[in-house]
């Protein structure tokens, strides 16, 4: 009874012994910060800083305490101390980092996807863009620094062959991004823009990770764990498609089939050139998730198939020739990222890639096969926000063989490389306005047992809210095409040395983005044949370099339901390659480069219109009837395209598209007779569009009561 | 028989001393929802710091971020709110997964993002807030909360189509009936009836 009595007692006289707390609370600069959260770690006792930044309460606690005072948008403050220390204090707070506040090292990229400061393009832009007709490609090639070249589809980024883009899903390499064409027919990406939810298209000076890329990356990130079930059928004027999704606990499974057949549409639209077999594809992807306690686990599979053959014209051959194309692809990747604790991130994967192309020209046939694997672990440490470094490790194996048959004579070829990379980046903010990224990568080349190393550097520097100016340089090195590696496999790296300024300004939903650039090319490949081969000499004596400027503007605020953006690059180049005589401009490359993108909603027709133009300079050619190698232009390319996406009820959504409203008849160049007629000169054939207009409809129905066709506009 | 009486009364009074200062707290907090939101949240961000298995403050903390992230703040400090706002949804669900009152709080928080920017958020954003909802509802079909939210939610998307939004009225009547049967114990989620009062105004 004493000892309850004693311990009564003990309570109230700890209630009553109260101690004071209290001090001000200002910022960097010193001023005062009002409603600051300050409190003792672990009881209720606080209070919230009044306009001069002052606070003051009492607590009932004794000895040691931890006082946190906490306040959005700056970084949490904690003080171990005695509890009567704890008077007249005077704190300062350091401003947090946030996607809105914070320098972004910017140079060279342009994302589409989250909200970041640098976003060019939303996720919804990748397949409403008009032109692009679903495939994120096309709609990439509406940003400036890319160079219009229709009549391939690939992306040619600041005078660099399409060859010079890497392309990346989930960290790993694929191998072979684009569905196999021929020559003047236009291809496309081989994945669904449906799969992504993230996309980084950096045209220069990119992160350490990436290496064997002259030019540019293209990094695809794929949606993370599905939270609805879903039916989806679509049904399109040159084909059909159908996918499903299914979640249990935490595994999820999507999977997708398409088939393609451009023969009944061929059939009503006419085609330029001759179709003997019409193209048709077949595709199916599938995609298991599995979300762990602290990570996410993807395997991803895709099966692709495609063929066609065509009577292709030719200037010499007077009926033309046969050309037949069959191709099969696999690829495969497995994916794991999580925290390993707090401040460790893990990120691994491995790609496997398997390609297999049948070509039939005339009297050859050619037999490409290609296996390659990609293996990749990346670890992230943050030790503050302020402070964060990244390094890891990949390992490359390619298996590429051609089996030539020509006039029943066979001949094979083969090429297998082992390379490998490590890399290390660090990111220092030195304050929300001024931020660096110090980095290098180091890659083995197995074929010729040599190191190359490529060091990074990026900084940005925030000149007011809505302005940041940011600069970037980086040595990049990429491995010859196989094809000619195959020939002769001592061949060494080409490398490129980008050297990117930057400036951003970005205010109420409008957005100007200017970026000069110089680029320098060295060890490029060059050859003494029309065509490559064994008998080949082959060095890596070639040089060249690219220089220009790129503007972006886009401004979703002036006009009510309008969106649009404008893109110009202007683009001086010239490189020493390959087989080239002396130093030109190459085919691929055109002087100016215009796009404009519009996008309407019409609110009483549920429906988004938009329009797009685009204009490239001409390309050079060689005017076989002039002296001078690339010594001509073609006439400007020019084409408007226009979409309409008539969003039915929230599950039915109609689109419909098309590409070159005005039906310009476009030229890409010239082919010229191999032989000179009576007056000595060289008759030529013009190279234009695979057809005049491409028009698309299609109907895309979801089922499964619970899904919004929003997700598919 | 004295001595355990008086010892059991003095461990009860020793035991509610002990609680009281949740209470107290919680009571102030809660009071000061209305008048002055940034208050309450940072009360209730102190008691969900202190009481560590407790799933009800770190909801409050949410629910009263949530409330000052519907735009009428600058741009910049709506994004902290909603981040804010999502860390404490995350402790509340850890604490008590499978809860529909935090799947609600989720649903209220997506709609907050939508309205941040609709062009990004839409998209990403609502199928899986109905998913949300749906889920929700058939977890807790008599929870006044998640009839009624998921109801406004619901009118909203139909708003956006030019449809009707009339089918969900009697969602909103069947909510309102419930709030007025809810009994609720302690510092349970209790709130809802006056908005449900005012989406009802569509339906007439």
């Amino acid at each position: 009874m004493k000892t309850l009595l004693y311990l009564l007692l003990l309570v109230v006289s700890i209630c009553t012994a109260q101690t004071t707390i209290s001090g001000t609370i200002t910022d960097q600069t010193g001023l005062p910060i009002p409603g600051v959260n300050v409190y003792l770690e672990g009881t209720y006792d606080g209070a919230m800083t009044d306009v001069d930044g002052n606070f003051k309460f009492n607590s009932e606690e004794s000895g040691i305490v931890i006082l946190v005072a906490s306040y959005i948008g700056f970084e949490p403050y904690r003080k171990e101390s005695d509890i009567a220390a704890l008077e007249n204090l005077d704190i300062k707070l350091r401003e947090s980092m946030n996607e809105l506040n914070t320098v972004v090292l910017s140079a060279g990229s342009f994302s589409a996807g989250d909200n970041s400061k640098v976003n060019a393009l939303k996720p919804l832009d990748v397949v409403t863009t008009a032109g692009a007709a679903g495939d994120f490609i096309g709609a990439l090639q509406t940003l400036p620094g890319t160079t219009a070249n229709p009549d391939d589809g690939r992306l040619f980024v600041r005078g660099g062959t399409a060859d010079e883009t890497q392309i990346f899903v989930d960290g790993n390499r694929v191998f072979s991004p684009y569905l196999p064409t021929t020559g003047n027919i236009p291809t496309r990406g081989r994945f669904s823009p449906f799969l992504f939810d993230g996309i980084t298209f950096s045209t220069g000076g990119y992160s350490a990770e990436y290496g064997d890329a002259l030019s540019s990356v293209l990094l695809l990130n794929t949606t993370d764990f599905p939270v609805e079930e879903k039916t989806e059928i679509q049904l399109m004027t040159v084909g059909v498609g159908a996918g499903h999704t299914e979640i249990w606990d935490d595994n999820s499974v999507s999977v997708n089939a398409t088939y393609i057949n451009l023969a009944p549409y061929n059939e009503v639209v006419p085609q330029n050139n001759q179709f003997i077999d019409p193209y048709q594809g077949a595709s199916g992807e599938a995609v298991y998730r599995h979300k762990t306690s602290k990570g996410l686990f993807k395997a991803y599979g895709a099966f692709s198939y495609s063929d066609f053959s065509l009577n292709q014209e030719d200037i010499n051959v007077a009926d033309g020739f046969f050309f037949g194309l069959r191709n099969r692809n696999y690829y495969g990747n497995l994916n794991y990222s999580g925290e390993l604790s707090e401040s460790w991130d893990l990120q691994t994967g491995i790609s496997l890639s398997q390609d297999h192309t049948d070509l039939d020209i005339a009297r050859t046939s050619v037999d490409n096969a290609e296996t390659a694997v990609h293996a990749k672990l990346k670890l992230s440490k943050r030790y503050s926000n302020y402070f964060k470094i990244h390094f890891g490790a990949e390992q490359f194996y390619i298996d590429s063989q051609e089996k030539v048959r020509f006039q029943d004579e066979p001949f094979k070829t083969n090429i297998t490389q082992n390379n490998t990379g490590i890399y290390a980046e660090t990111e220092v903010f030195a304050s929300k306005d001024l931020a660096f990224k110090i980095g290098g990568r180091a890659d083995y080349y197995d074929n010729t047992q040599s190191v190359e190393l490529s060091p990074r550097l990026s900084a940005a520097v925030s000149l007011s809210n809505s302005t940041q100016l940011s600069a970037a340089y980086g040595v990049f090195n990429q491995q010859v095409d196989n094809a000619i590696l195959q020939y002769d496999p001592l061949l060494e790296t080409e490398t490129a040395q980008h050297f990117i300024l930057n400036f951003l300004h970005k205010k109420n939903n409008r957005m100007l983005r200017a970026e000069a650039y110089y680029k320098q090319y060295d060890n490029l490949l060059t050859f003494d044949d029309a065509m490559p081969g064994f008998d080949t000499n082959y060095t890596n004596t070639g040089d060249g370099y690219a220089t220009g400027l790129d503007l972006f503007w886009r401004d979703e605020q002036s006009i009510k339901n309008l969106e649009y953006w404008v893109s110009y690059s202007y683009l001086d180049t010239q490189r020493l390659y390959r087989n080239f005589p002396e130093s030109a401009t190459p085919a691929f490359a055109t002087d100016h480069n215009l796009s404009i993108v519009t996008k309407y909603w019409v609110d009483n027709l549920q429906s988004q219109l938009g329009f797009t133009y685009n204009y490239a300079s001409g390309r050079p050619f060689t005017n076989a009837n002039e002296s001078g190698f690339l010594n001509d232009q073609t006439t400007s390319f020019q084409s408007l395209d226009f979409n309409w996406a008539y969003l039915i009820d929230d599950q039915k959504i109609l689109y419909l598209s098309v590409s070159n409203v005005l039906g310009r008849d476009n030229v890409f160049g010239y082919q010229y007779s191999s032989t000179p007629d009576a007056q000595g000169q060289f008759d030529r054939r013009t190279i234009g569009q695979a057809a005049d207009r491409f028009i698309f409809v299609g109907f895309f129905w979801t089922i499964g009561g619970i899904d919004n066709q929003l997700d598919n506009l | 028989m004295k001595a355990i009486t008086t010892t059991l009364f003095l461990l009860l009074s020793i035991i509610t001393l002990a609680q009281s200062p949740y209470e107290k707290a919680m009571t102030k907090a809660l009071e000061q929802m209305h008048e002055n939101p940034q208050a309450a949240a940072q009360q209730f961000e102190r008691i969900s710091k202190a009481e560590k298995d407790n799933w009800i403050p770190a909801y409050y903390a949410a629910l009263s971020n949530i409330n000052s992230s519907w735009g009428q703040y600058p741009k910049e400090q709506t994004l902290a709110t909603m981040e804010k706002a999502q860390e404490f949804i995350d402790i509340a669900q850890s604490l008590s997964p499978k809860n529909a009152e935090i799947m609600v709080l989720q649903g209220l928080l997506n709609t907050c993002w939508i309205t941040y920017d609709g062009s990004i958020y839409g998209m990403k954003l609502s199928g899986p807030t109905t998913a949300l909802y749906e889920k929700a509802y058939a977890m807790a079909p008599d929870n006044p909360r998640v009839v009624s939210n998921r109801a406004q939610w619901l009118m909203g998307s139909a708003r956006y189509f030019n449809k009707d939004v009339s089918p969900y009225c009697s969602d909103l009547d069947k909510a309102v009936a419930l709030f007025e049967q809810e009994k609720t114990s302690g510092f349970e989620p209790q709130w809802g009836l006056e908005g449900t009062l005012k989406a009802q105004q569509d339906c007439k």
